[in-house]
């Protein structure tokens, strides 16, 4: 009933969206299965693999233009979140300085609060003596 | 009697199963081979079944089976072979008059719908007391056959540049990181459609019907 190679395509998109052996992947859509009242399909995670050379749009006919504009909104996102930037490594050395410069931010945050404390410390150690 | 005869307002009967998967979507290859014993056909297209029983709740048992003129399975698997056949809709309802109750054009025109959308996993024909955030499509005119072929043959719009779709592109970064919610659907036409000013897409999750087109 459907045209020819139409089933095996949107296989593949499937595929693409849901690889086999991605721990992750199915670890997360086990939770999705288990939580949906609809009946997921359980066999979606098995289905399979793209390699390198299928995974181009030019592979793509009957669901090309839906594929990519669903690629496009993904790459346009910017993280907002904290925890969308923790998975968010599309762009390596930007995830690195990110993280860099939040531990750095920490550790000055906690640098300066010791230092109050000493001052403190100072002050008081002062005081007591002077009054001693 | 098998367990075809039983009316839509049962539950499914485990048994048809099998039977209705080969009058829908023809004979099985030998890939999928399964006992037929209980537990096994617990779980033979468990998703698709429920798929299977909503949709027969939808429109063979709403307003006590009034709104549409199926009453049995076999009911639906005839109009199945019908719609598998270069048939209109007027000619396969022309055939339905002597097979099924007496009904009406509507009638015959809402179990065509049922029967169409338990075939090909389409919501085809709009059903007003449905809740869905998708779209369903009208078959009015040429065969199924021929409307399925048309619809998914939609000429290509945009400039098909050699786009690297990356590993890291899958469903569950599409939504951590790109904060798309994945909206899982039982329509085919829906799949992969972006929805709600692009915040969610719509995803078809239903690989088992999908694999047992590929193996007929």
């Amino acid at each position: 009933m459907f045209p020819p190679c139409f089933i095996e395509e949107t296989l593949r998109t499937l595929m693409l969206l849901f690889p086999r052996y991605n721990p992750r992947i199915k670890k997360w859509y086990q939770k999705e299965v288990s939580k949906s009242a609809c009946g997921l399909d359980k066999r979606l995670i098995g289905i399979g693999n793209l390699n390198a050379e299928e995974r181009q749009s030019e592979n793509f006919n009957y669901w090309h233009d839906r594929l990519v504009i669903l690629k496009e909104v993904y790459d346009e996102t910017r993280p907002n979140t904290l925890s969308q930037f923790w998975y968010d490594r599309r762009n390596g050395p930007q995830w690195y300085t990110f993280w860099v410069a939040l531990w750095v931010l920490v550790l000055t945050i906690v640098t300066i609060m010791l230092t109050v404390v000493q001052c403190i410390e100072g002050g008081l150690q002062v005081y007591l003596s002077m009054r001693a | 009697m098998s367990s075809l005869d039983s009316s839509l307002f049962d539950e499914v009967p485990l048994e048809i199963k099998p039977l209705a998967v080969v009058h829908l979507w023809g004979q099985q290859s030998s890939h999928f081979v399964f006992h037929e014993d209980k537990p096994n056909l617990d779980a033979y297209f468990d998703s698709y079944f429920k798929y299977y029983a909503q949709q027969c709740d939808l429109i063979g048992r709403h307003e006590n089976g009034e709104y549409s003129s199926v009453e049995t399975h076999r009911d639906i698997m005839t109009i199945a072979q019908l719609l598998q056949q270069p048939l209109t809709r007027a000619e396969v309802r022309k055939h339905m008059t002597g097979v099924l109750k007496s009904a009406n054009i509507t009638q015959h025109d809402n179990s065509n719908n049922l029967v169409a959308r338990l075939m090909l996993m389409i919501r085809i024909g709009g059903v007003p007391h449905e809740y869905s955030k998708g779209r369903y499509l009208e078959w009015e005119e040429g065969n199924l056959r021929e409307f399925v072929h048309n619809y998914f043959a939609v000429p290509p719009t945009r400039d098909r540049d050699r786009i690297k779709l990356e590993k890291s592109f899958n469903a569950l970064n599409v939504q951590r990181i790109g904060g798309i919610k994945i909206w899982w659907t039982d329509n085919l036409a829906d799949h992969l459609r972006m929805m709600d000013d692009d915040k969610a897409v719509f995803i078809f999750h239903h690989a088992s019907f999908l694999e047992h087109q590929l193996h007929k």
